[in-house]
């Protein structure tokens, strides 16, 4: 059993924010108008997770992931999923070179070997070449001829996706799929962003970002993260919406298949580092409840009847945050809740 | 790293909010305990208010045992209830849990008591609302409503269960008409004391029964049976009395005693003396007697005085007889006759011959029987003597018949009044049925009532068998 995290304090609960907000600000120059997108997107680097973006071409996600990696003084690299792309492009190569006279196998990395990782159109890829970041995701290695090449830290892939033109594309199967911390739906720009990045912005011309935080920094923040306190009530508020989610639970009708214990882990990850956002010490019932949608939503697999009355992960979600309180207990009738 | 000891404020903090997070667990826990005492305490209510209103119809002097029994039936349901509520009770992290979600602490209280950070200062909890609001109204209505019962059961009027219950049971309408009856006609000395001892057996025989008995199918029978004879017998004394005071009065009149209308008038009064001898009821008084006796005797020594006394008697006898009736209010006064008394002008028709055979009368102001035989109406003449036929029932000859006496009441009339089974040749009467009207009105032969050949009965007479006979 891992030695237990000491505690933050209060002071480097509150340096911690402090250095998060700014590179949030920083996020928030490049992507106009996206506020939430900017937040998860910070929050699941903060919680060493990855982030599968789903939205129409051309909002930015691109220009996010080249900030984010800016703003962090980190290397990214960006890799186009195709159908012809082969997993080697992914991972790399083993290349035949002369060394000292003798031919032998030298291991030339790949895209994957980056501190930011822009999939782009993941789902375009052939299932054996989605796989082949599974590792990477999970174990942040890479094997190679029986060779185990470890990834740059910090690591964090961002995949994303098009809901539009879906023939030709394979679908992340759901071990896949839960392997991303979140799964965030990019919104189309409102007038007043698309005015601003008018006027703002030019095609061609990347935006400048001030480097807020460098690797070491990031690691530092991940690692407070870990250390942010997870009170047991919140541990079983958690463990109560994961529960929820499966088939046979009141509150997991139309349910398929729910969550797994990844996602357990996920939505403790995401929210102590909301709680770190914060500045605080210790993850919360809001933090969870705050970061419950963005997690859950890819793992939940609704039966084709919910699906066909029109219930969405997301309503689906909405709905288990109403039905499962944090305090679980019932009143009795000569009490009711306040408001909160 | 070893941690620094805490400060007097955090002290003072953690001691708030888990002297704070404990009153919310205990506010609650005793929620839930009320929840599931209050049916109970309703229950005992409604048990105890049975037991206090028994008792103090009992035994008023229990009553604070009841009292105390209410009490400790309370306190035992009390004990149930807390057993019941325990599995809905909140633990004091569980109250925490509420206490700072609701309060927006984000979780610090929690931390705090794992000895993670600092409580939160105590401003934070009085700046802001507490968690739970209380409802009063529910469970304050469910307090009151027991206490409403007892108090009610202390309150209500309670009769003492263990006095006497008397159950007046009324006695049968009938009866009570025929004892009224015979009581006045005993206070009036109208009939002899055998008749009335008699009324008084028969009326007892039907009072001896349980009271519970008096108003069952057979008693109001018997009752109404009793009251129906009485009424007959009655009536028949009452006309004999005046068919022998009215023949005595004449005969006495009569100025030659061996004529044909005297000796006519004798045979009437000897009749009305025997009838009066055989009645059911017989009158009381000398008068009665004397006339019983005289009658044996052949009427042949009574002197005129003496009969215009023993017409007077007789009329006495039947005046009081009406009178005593009168005053019990309820028998038919008709019944009786008409009063003669009220005819001032009778005393000189009663002997003249036309009256006697039903002509009409020359005197000015007649009573209702002369009114009758001179056809100008009377009140009731009922439905007359007319020949009944079978299957006409209804069609009582009255067309034909101006003053019927002695009317026969098809309501009441027995199967033998209107139709006569005889043995022998049915197509031939062997002598007739019905002779027609002993008195007054058209004497008919009454052929439709005699004897009846089945086979040439028509459809409707052959119904009206299957009525009486079914």
């Amino acid at each position: 059993m891992p030695a237990k995290p000491l505690p933050l304090d209060d002071a480097e609960a509150r340096l911690a924010s402090e250095a998060i907000r700014r590179l949030e600000r920083a996020l928030r120059e490049v992507l106009f108008g996206q506020d939430r997108l900017v937040e998860l997107v910070v929050l699941g680097v903060l919680a060493r997770g990855h982030v599968l973006l789903e939205g129409l071409p051309g909002l930015g996600k691109t220009e996010l992931v080249k900030g984010l990696s800016r703003a962090l003084a980190l290397s990214n690299k960006r890799v186009q999923f195709t159908p012809d792309l082969l997993p080697g492009d992914i991972t790399g190569n083993p290349v035949l070179e002369e060394v000292d006279g003798r031919r032998v196998f030298t291991f030339q990395p790949g895209p994957v070997f980056a501190n930011v990782l822009l999939a782009d159109e993941i789902n375009r890829a052939s299932p054996k070449t989605q796989s082949a970041l599974l590792e990477a995701m999970q174990e942040r290695s890479v094997t190679v001829m029986g060779q185990t090449h470890r990834l740059p830290d910090p690591f964090v892939v961002l995949a994303t996706q098009n809901p539009i033109e879906l023939e030709g594309t394979y679908p992340l199967p759901e071990a896949q799929l839960d392997r991303f911390l979140f799964k965030v739906e990019v919104p189309a720009a409102g007038v007043e962003t698309l005015e601003r990045i008018v006027l703002e912005r030019e095609i061609g011309v990347p935006p400048e970002v001030a480097v807020v935080l460098d690797g070491h920094g990031l690691s530092k923040l991940q690692d407070q993260v870990r250390r942010v306190f997870m009170p047991p009530p919140v541990a079983n508020y958690i463990a109560r919406l994961v529960a929820a989610t499966h088939p046979g639970h009141p509150a997991a009708a139309g349910v398929r298949y729910g969550a797994s214990p990844r996602a357990a882990l996920a939505l403790s990850a995401a929210a102590r580092a909301r709680g770190l956002e914060h500045g605080r010490i210790n993850a919360s019932y809001e933090d969870v409840r705050d970061i419950a949608l963005p997690v859950l939503r890819h793992r939940i697999v609704l039966d084709y009847g919910a699906r066909l009355e029109g219930l969405s992960p997301d309503r689906f979600v909405a709905r288990l945050l109403d039905e499962v309180p944090a305090h679980d207990k019932a009143l009795p009738s000569s009490l009711s809740a306040a408001k909160v | 790293m070893p941690q620094p000891p805490p400060s007097a404020d955090e002290l003072r903090h953690a001691a708030h909010w888990t002297r704070r997070v404990r009153m919310l667990a205990l506010e609650i826990n005793a929620g839930w305990w009320l929840d599931y005492w209050l049916p109970w305490a309703l229950a005992v209510a409604l048990g105890g208010a049975f037991l206090l209103l028994w008792m103090r119809s009992r035994d008023a002097a229990a009553v604070p045992l009841v009292w105390w029994s209410i009490a400790a039936a309370a306190a035992a349901s009390a004990g149930i209830a807390w057993l019941q509520a325990r599995r809905r009770f909140v633990s004091v992290p569980s109250a925490r849990v509420l206490l700072e979600e609701r309060l927006g602490l984000d979780a610090r209280l929690s931390a705090a008591a794992a000895g993670v950070g600092p409580w939160p200062g105590r401003r934070i909890d009085l700046d802001r609302r507490w968690p739970v609001t209380v409802r009063w109204h529910a469970p304050l209505l469910r307090a009151i409503v027991p206490a409403l019962v007892l108090a009610g059961a202390m309150i209500v009027p309670v009769a003492d269960a263990r006095a006497p219950r008397e159950h007046a049971v009324e006695r049968p309408a009938d009866v009570a008409a025929v004892e009224r009856w015979a009581d006045e006609l005993r206070q009036e000395r109208a009939i002899d004391e055998p008749s009335a001892a008699d009324l008084e057996q028969a009326m007892k025989e039907i009072l001896d029964r349980p009271r519970e008995a008096w108003y069952d199918h057979a008693s109001l029978e018997a009752a109404a049976h009793l009251r129906e004879r009485t009424a007959a017998g009655l009536a028949e004394m009452s006309k004999n009395l005046a068919e022998a005071s009215r023949a005595a009065e004449a005969l006495g009149a009569s100025a030659d005693p061996g004529s044909r209308d005297a000796q006519a008038l004798r045979e009437r009064l000897a009749e009305a003396a025997a009838r009066l001898a055989a009645g059911a009821i017989k009158p009381a008084g000398d008068a009665a007697t004397k006339l019983g006796a005289e009658a044996a005797d052949g009427l042949g020594e009574l002197s005129p005085e003496q009969l215009a006394a023993l017409a007077e008697a007789l009329a006495k006898n039947r005046a009081a007889l009406r009178e005593a009736l009168a005053r019990a209010g309820t028998f038919d006064l008709d019944a009786l006759g008409p009063e003669e008394e009220e005819c001032e002008e009778c005393e000189e028709c009663q002997g003249c011959e036309k009256c006697r055979d039903g002509e009409p009368c020359d005197t000015k102001r007649l009573c209702r029987r002369c009114l009758a035989k001179r056809g100008a109406g009377a009140i009731q003449r009922g439905p007359g003597e007319a020949p009944m036929r079978a299957g006409r029932e209804q069609d009582l000859g009255s067309e034909r018949l101006e003053a019927v006496a002695g009317p026969t009441d098809i309501e009441r009339a027995a199967a033998g009044d209107l139709l006569e089974v005889v043995d022998g040749d049915p197509s031939r009467a062997e002598q007739p049925a019905w002779n027609g009207p002993a008195a007054g009105g058209a004497a008919v032969a009454g052929e439709g009532s005699g004897p009846a050949n089945v086979d040439a009965l028509l459809p409707e007479e052959k119904q009206a068998l299957r009525r009486f006979f079914k």
